[in-house]
This record gives structure tokens, sequence and C-alpha cells, in this order.
């Protein structure tokens, strides 16, 4: 087992030497960690980081552990407490971490961290099943506007990335986004099946869960949240509808708070190779997962822009006070 | 304990039950209910089931009054068994798996009238280590090994 | 006939000699995860997901399907022997399992269940097969109306497990539903019953809960008394193979539960341990013999064994179909579709139609190779119960501990199960039964969920629970299932 990885790591080190300039001292140990249970999308990022970063040899030996529990905050609350100043951790998180921290009135927030950088993420869509009478968003921002309650949005749970759309999308429409009627559904596909089936009006997602229902019919895209086209999805951004709107599920790794500079370079330096890196690409291509790399001090101002926009789109659908 | 016509135990669960009930219900008036659509909202289930619990806690209670109380039970072996799960849950990150596993497995048996502390001792160590090798190697289930021992 | 010619195909490819490997590695691992409390299919799935990164997606979903099939047979292995389940749709099984295992019907026991397990199975399969379209819009045609509809409907199950003293079952049946209710609300996102601690904002894992009332309070039980301590139990009493008798009062239940457990498990919200409630409370109430309910009754382990497993066939119908997963175990094995860059759903019986139809042979497949390893082992797993007792308790808690606390990797949940050890001991002490307290935590916060979200589509009208047809008529049947066993009773003998 350990002859075996010491093998790979060492083969992988010389093709990736040959391929981008490895950091001159690469890390001995580094944990990641996902605050989720395995097989969930901040696992598999957790996972896709540390199968890269071993085979790139930017790390000896990456371990993953997850720590799940209420939208990531109780990971987060341990990875600040325990991990503070351990220039060896990183801590998966993203969009849906941020609603949680409010929701939950979590005493540590994504602001006791140390940004390193965003990676991934996916855009989200609003749909309408087949037989709907609404055709176009306009069919449903007017709709909205008319009467907001009669609307029933199904999507994922209360505060997260689904809901947050909801009131963006509410607002902008020019809806009294205080009378917004979410219903959450609790993971797996109940949303999907409440949608399918015509009991809610209309559901949103990221992209890529209803993608089979999309492309056969049975779901009628509305819009995605995305700012631009997004290359091989035929549906329109909801800003072409007017509908002044961009959001991405965007994932993250952030360090423990009270690292050294120095130890914010190595990882910096460490998550920007792996970025760099074949072996990533391949990863995003693999799982269709969209490039947002987004590092450092820019990362850091983002993710304080994100916070205070979740934060107000949240007080407006009252979940915090 | 003297009377046979009373059941003090049982008495005590009853109104512990009816005390369980009364905190729900506590819990239940510092839940913000939004005035949105809903008639029925967060706050309803819970004093739907801090309702029974008083109604069924006085049930047993009063009923308890008037039966006798059930003979041969013990309290060493079920506190034992207690004391493991306890030590259990505050020193797994502590000590790590296995010496845990052997706590548990020696204090259930000596609690079950074990009285082969050595052979119980013995059993737990195969059994903790052979579980570990399984979870630990075969499906990469991270099981702790112990702050102490780091 | 395309899909029999498509199954046949399908049955070509299963056949060969490495993926009747496969798949026997992979009922064996089920099986055993099965056996140990917490650690279930949709962990192991999700442990082993890096796998697929080396296997061709056959190989692999032949693994994990005999994988889920597996751990629904090793789970009512210890809930017969040891009233420990291992999985929550085993639960209703240790009921009467158990009771049958103490006095010395352990074998039988076992053995209706596995073949129950194999027709219910094999049927499912059989269903999976030909009926997925039309299970597909059964599921779909259930909105929250619906399902809070057939969970009242499923609450009256209850009514056959509440015990001699009404009041001491309705107490179990609020303390689980107050369990429930604790973590974070899902319509509002506000926390209830959390007391502060953010562990509990996720609720108490039905796990650790049936870990506690089950393994916990019954040693805890079994040591506060010298008469249950002492005593040896018999392993086998009679036939080691099921009689004449048994077999007679066995097919019906399992063809029952069968019918019961497929199209809950294509519910997107229905899962495994429902039908065996109802499966449960029809055995009671069909029996020539209600009062044999209670001290080991064998169609009370034939109907909900065949359901949960029935359930598991269901569950991927509107996986393979839909792309919709209804379980925990669907959502992970949807994420190993989709490692591949395979979507379930419409297009995947066009797209990858010889994986989908080898997947199905290999499930039948599965299915007799887990009858074949269990049956003949049947002999074998009753002398666990000639283990001295404190040494089989030991190990019983062992397990428990370690799948507990596996279940979140959290010392916090083992503090949990102390809690609900103690109350799973008191409730034996005092003579509440245990099983209403299990169906009150599966059921209450699904039926509160679709209540609420029923009423918040219709803006707070409840017409909608007579206006909807499918509704009306659960409604209508939950009543008279409370009403009837009043007013007519089978003959008792």
């Amino acid at each position: 087992m350990k002859k075996r990885n010491f093998l790979l790591t060492l083969t992988a080190a010389f093709a990736g030497a040959t391929m981008l300039a490895i950091p001159a001292l690469a890390m001995d140990n580094l944990t990641i960690i996902a605050p989720a249970k395995p097989g969930g999308g901040w696992d598999q990022t957790a996972r896709s980081i540390a199968e890269v970063m071993q085979g790139a040899g930017l790390a000896k030996a990456v371990t993953v552990e997850n720590v799940a529990g209420a939208g990531g905050t109780v990971g987060l609350a341990q990875f600040a407490d325990k991990n503070k100043g351990d220039g060896s951790a990183l801590l998966v998180n993203g969009l849906v971490m941020v609603g949680a921290v409010l929701t939950n009135q979590s005493p540590v927030s994504l602001a006791d961290t140390t940004p390193i950088a965003r990676l991934t993420g996916e855009y989200e869509v609003i749909v309408v099943p087949a037989a709907s009478p609404l055709k176009t968003l306009g069919d449903l921002a007017a709709a909205m506007k008319t009467d907001i309650g009669k609307v029933s949005v199904g999507g994922g749970s209360a505060g997260g990335t689904d809901h947050i759309l909801a009131g963006l999308v509410a607002q902008a429409a020019g809806a009294d986004a205080t009378k917004l009627n979410y219903v959450p559904f609790s993971g797996g596909g109940e949303a999907l099946a409440a949608i399918l089936g015509g009991h809610v009006t209309a559901g949103i997602s990221g992209y890529g869960e209803w993608e089979g229902q999309i492309k056969s019919g049975e779901l009628r895209a509305l819009g995605i949240s995305s700012g631009a086209k997004v290359e091989g999805v035929d549906i329109p951004t909801l800003k072409e509808q007017g509908i002044e709107v961009e959001l991405a599920n965007w994932r993250s790794v952030v360090a423990a708070p009270g690292i050294s500079d120095d130890q914010k370079k190595a990882l910096l330096d460490a998550v920007d190779a792996m970025h760099k890196s074949d072996a990533w690409k391949k990863v995003l291509a693999d799982k269709k997962w969209l490039d947002l790399y987004m590092a450092g001090d820019d990362f850091g101002t983002f993710l304080k822009a994100e916070n205070d926009r979740v934060t107000a789109t949240l007080k407006t659908i009252g979940l915090v006070q | 304990m003297t009377a046979q016509s009373r059941n003090w135990p049982e008495l005590l669960l009853g109104l512990g039950i009816v005390l369980a009930g009364a905190i729900i219900g506590w819990q239940a008036t510092s839940v913000k209910v939004a005035p949105i659509y809903a008639k029925v909202g967060p706050a309803a289930f819970l004093w739907f089931a801090a309702a029974l619990l008083i109604g069924c806690g006085l049930i047993v209670a009063w009923r308890a009054a008037a039966r006798p109380a059930g003979q041969g039970f013990e309290l060493r072996g079920p506190m034992e068994i207690l004391l493991a799960l306890g030590l259990a849950a505050g020193l797994i990150n502590l000590i790590g798996f296995i010496p845990v596993a052997i706590l548990v497995f020696v204090l259930t048996s000596h609690a079950l009238g074990s009285t082969q502390i050595v052979r119980d001792i013995i059993a737990g160590l195969i059994l903790s280590i052979v579980a570990y090798l399984v979870f630990a190697m075969a499906l990469g289930l991270r099981l702790p090994l112990g702050e102490v021992f780091a | 006939m395309s899909a029999l010619e498509q199954l046949l195909g399908g049955f070509a490819t299963a056949l060969t000699l490495q993926n009747l490997g496969w798949s026997l590695l992979g009922v064996s691992l089920g099986t055993f995860i099965g056996i140990l409390p917490g650690i279930g299919p949709a962990l192991t799935i999700a442990l082993l997901l890096p796998i697929t990164g080396y296997l061709d997606p056959t190989a692999a979903f032949i693994m994990f399907g005999g994988l889920y099939y597996g751990a629904m047979y090793g789970s009512s292995t210890t809930s017969i022997l040891l009233n420990t389940p291992g999985e929550s749709g085993s639960i209703i099984t240790a009921i009467e399992g158990n009771l049958m295992a103490r006095s010395g019907r352990g074998a039988p026991a076992l053995a209706t269940a596995a073949i129950g397990s194999f027709v219910a199975g094999t049927i499912g399969t059989l269903l999976l097969t030909f009926c997925a379209p039309l299970v597909v819009k059964l599921a779909i045609a259930f909105g929250p109306a619906e399902y809070f509809a057939l969970m009242i409907l499923a609450f009256t199950t209850a009514s056959a497990m509440l015990g001699s003293h009404i009041y001491k079952g309705l107490t179990a049946l609020a303390i689980g539903i107050a369990m429930g209710l604790i973590g974070i609300d899902e319509l509002t996102g506000q926390a209830r019953l959390a007391f502060g601690y953010p562990q509990l904002l996720d609720g108490v894992d039905l796990v650790v809960v049936a870990v506690g009332l089950f393994a916990v309070g019954e040693a805890m039980h079994v040591a506060s008394r010298r008469d249950l301590r002492e005593v040896t139990v018999e392993t086998v009493k009679g036939s080691l193979w099921m009689s004449r008798e048994d077999w007679r009062r066995s097919w019906k239940p399992w063809l029952r539960g069968t019918a019961l457990g497929f199209p809950f498990g294509a519910l997107p919200a229905g899962g495994t341990e429902i039908p065996t409630f109802l499966s449960y409370f029809f055995e009671k109430k069909l029996s020539k013999r209600p009062r044999e309910f209670g001290t080991g009754a064998i169609e009370g382990v034939a109907g909900p064994e065949a359901a949960n497993n029935s359930a598991v066939a269901g569950v991927l119908v509107p996986l393979l179909s839909l792309g919709l997963p209804t379980s925990a175990t669907a959502a992970i094995l949807l994420v190993a579709f989709q490692q591949y860059g395979l979507q379930p759903g419409p297009q995947l019986f066009e797209a990858s139609g010889p994986l989908v139809w080898t997947l199905i042979a290999s499930l039948f497949i599965g299915n007799a190779m887990l009858l074949v390893l269990n049956l003949p082992l049947v002999g074998v797993w009753v002398k666990l119960l000639s283990i001295p007792q404190p040494l089989l308790y030991g190990g019983i808690l062992v397990f428990s501990t370690l799948g507990v606390y596996s279940v979140n990797r959290s010392a916090f949940d083992l503090g949990l199960l102390f809690i609900t050890g103690f109350i799973g001991y008191l409730m034996r002490r005092f003579e509440f039964p245990v099983a209403p307290c299990i169906i009150g935590l599966i059921l209450g916060p699904l039926a509160e969920q679709n209540l609420r979200r029923a009423l918040s589509i219709s803006q707070g009208d409840w017409s909608v629970f007579v206006t909807h047809p499918i509704a009306l008529i659960l409604f209508i049947l939950a009543a008279t299932m409370l009403v009837l066993p009043v007013l007519w009773r089978p003959k008792v003998n």
C-alpha cells in the first residue's frame, strides 16, 4: 500500500516536473476537510483536490476528512477552532455555507478563516414542467408580479442556493419578495418529482442535476443564472431576459485562521499549481464542473460581497432577522 | 419503597415524561412563526408533541400510584453499561477506538455477570483490532487512533 | 417483448465468470455491512466511490447492486437473532423475529426472512423490468397533499403496535415524534429543540436511536434482571428448517409484503421502513392467531422482510428511468452513474441499454446468490446465540459503538447513544413498547413537512386534502383501518 503510493507519487512528481514548475518546497502533509458526508459535492471536491495534488506531487500525503453537519457549519466551527494557525489544512466550502452560517446563527463565519481560492461551481436553472402554461421567464416574472403567493417555487433546503436565487429573481421581477412562496424539499429527488408532477409552479436547482430531464423535454428550462451563455447549454441567461441576476453555486477552499503569510503563500502556490495542472482540467471536464478560479485577495473581496448579498436576500425572504 | 400499593419509580417516570413535555412546550414558545401562508407553522407539531407527552405522562403517573412496583430489578448492571457508553463518548477522540472498544466490552460483559476479567480483556482486544483492521483497511473508514498517542 | 430480449442479453453479460465474481463480492460485503448497525449501503458505496476510477461501469454497478440487496439480508439476521437491527428497514422484523429466536425458533425465522427476501427481490426486480413506466407515473402523482395522507395512513398502523396499555404506546409514539422534531425545520430553516448544540441541527440520526433503543436498551435490561441473565437460550427447538406449517403461514405474507414494498420504494419520500409498518399491521389484522403476535408470529417476520426487499427493487425504478433518487443509497448510486458520465433518466435505457439490462440481470443473480449463501448458513447463525451472554452483549455494544460513531465520525453521537440507550432501558423496565417510538420518529417529520408544504402551495387552503382524489382515498383508507378492526375482528382461535 505504502510502497505503491510512494511509487505513484514519485512517477507523478517526475511527470509533473516536466509540465509545470513545482513549488520549491512541496508540502509534507495536507488535510482537506469536507464539511459534509461522503458522496456530496463538497466531498467530491475535496477528494478531487486530494487526488490531483498528490498525483502532481504538490503534497506528499493528502488526507480527506469528513466533518458533516448543519450546512457545513459544524465542520467550519471545528476547523476554525482546532486548526488555528495550522498551515497544512484546507476546508472546502461554498455559497451554501455562507447561507448556513446566517440561518443557523453559527458563531463562526467564513470571515474567521483565511480565503485561498474559489475553484469550481455550477449555475442554477429555473424550470417548469413541460405542460406548464408558462413559456418564458417573462411569463414567470409576470405571474410573480401579479400574485406572488400563487407561484410556488420548489427547490432545495431553506436558505440554500435555490432559495436565494428564488428571492433574487422575485425581487428583480418587481414582485414582493417578502411573500415568496418557496417550498423546500429535502435532498434526493423529491423536488424533481414535485415539479414533474406539477405540484409546484416552478423549480430551481443546479443545472447538472436536472440536465437529463431538460434534454429529454420533460422539464422546460426558463433561464440559467450565468453571466453569459454557457458553452453547450442551450438555455438563455436570466440577464438576457431582463432579470438582472447572476448567481453561481460556487465551491472554494479556505485555510485556517491565524496562519503566517509564508504558510498562506505556500497554500496559494499549491492550489494555483493544482489549478494549472492537466489532471485538474480533466477532473473539471469529467464532472462537468465550471472553472471559476479566483485566488487570494480577489477571492477575499468576492467572499465579502457575496456575504453581503446573501445576508440582504435572506433578510428579505424572512429567514434571517 | 415500602408500600406495595405504590409504584414510586413509575410515578417518577410519569412526572419525568410530563417534565419533558413541558420543556418541549417551553421551546415551542421561542420558535418564530413567520406570517407567510402556511397556517400550520414550525411550532404546531412541537405543541402537539408537548401536549401528547404531558397527557400521557399524567396517565402514567396516575396509574402508577395504583399499581404494585415490579420486582427483581437490579441497578448495578445497567449503570455499568451506561458508564461504558459515557466513557466511550468522552474518551474516543482522546484515547482512540481500540482502548474504548475494550472498555465497552469489558464493562458490558461484567454488567451481564462475567467474572473473568482477563478473558474479557483479551476477547475485547481481539475483537476491536479485527474490527479496526476491517473498517480502516477494507473500507477506508477513518477511526480515531487517539490524540494522546499521536 | 423487446424488454425480455434485452434482459436475456443482460444475463449473457452478467453471467461471465468475472461479473459473477463482482456480484459475489458485492453481496458478501453487503451482508457484512448489513449486520453492522450504523454502517449501511449508502455509506459503504460512498466509501467505495473512488474505485469507479479503476473499474468498468458494468462491474461496479453489479457490485453496488449486490451490495444494496445484501445489506437487507444481513440486517435481518441480527435483527432476528440479537434484537439489533442493522438497517432501519428491518427494525420491525426484530419485534416478532427476536421473540421467535428466543423460543428456539430462530432458524425458521431466518429462513422465512431469507426466502421472503428472495421472493420479494425477484418479484420486485421483475416488476422493475416490466412495470417501470407505470410505477414512475404513480411516483410523480404524489405531491405533498398525497404524502401527508399517506403518512396518516401509515400512522394508523401504529395502532397494531401500541401494546396492552394504549397510553404507554402513545407515550412511546410521542417520544418518537418529539425526537423527530429535533434540528433545523425544513421549511423555515430555524432550529428546534437543539438547545444550542450545532450537532443537533441536522436532527438525530435514526441509526443512533434504533441502536440505542434496541441494542443498548436490551443489554441494560438483561443486565438488570438476574432471571434473564442466567437464562440459557435454546438455540434450536424443533426443526432447523421451516415446517410445512411455517410455509403455509409464510407465503401469503411474502406476497403481500412484496406488493406493499415495491410502490413505497418508488415513491420519492417512501423508503424501506414505512411498508414494513404496513405489512406488520396487515399481517396482525389478517392473522387467524392475532394473539400469537407478541409471542413470536412467523407472519410478522415474513411480511416485513419481503416488504423491505421489494422496496429496494422499487427504489431502482425512478432512479434508472427518471434519474430520481428516492433513498440515500439511490442518491449515492446516482453520483456513481455521474462519475462514469452517465445520466440516469429517460435517455439512460437508450444510451446505455446493455449496461442497465446487465445491472438488472445481475440483481436477479445476486438475489439467487444471497439465498444460496444464506439458507445453509442459518444453522451457523443461530449458533451465535450459544455464545455466553456477557461476551455476546459485549460484542454487540462494541459494534454498536463503532457503527454509531462512524455515521458522522462524531463523539457527540455516542453521547446521544447514551441517552437513547437509557430511554430504551426505561421503556423495557416499565413495559413501554419500543416500535411506536421508531414509527413516530420516521413518520412524524414526514407528516409535518408534507402537511406544511401542501398548505404552503395551497396558500393555507385545507380543502386540498379533499379535492386531490388520491389524498382523499388514502384518508378514507386510514379511517377504515382505524375503525374496521373495532367493528369486525377475524375469527380468533
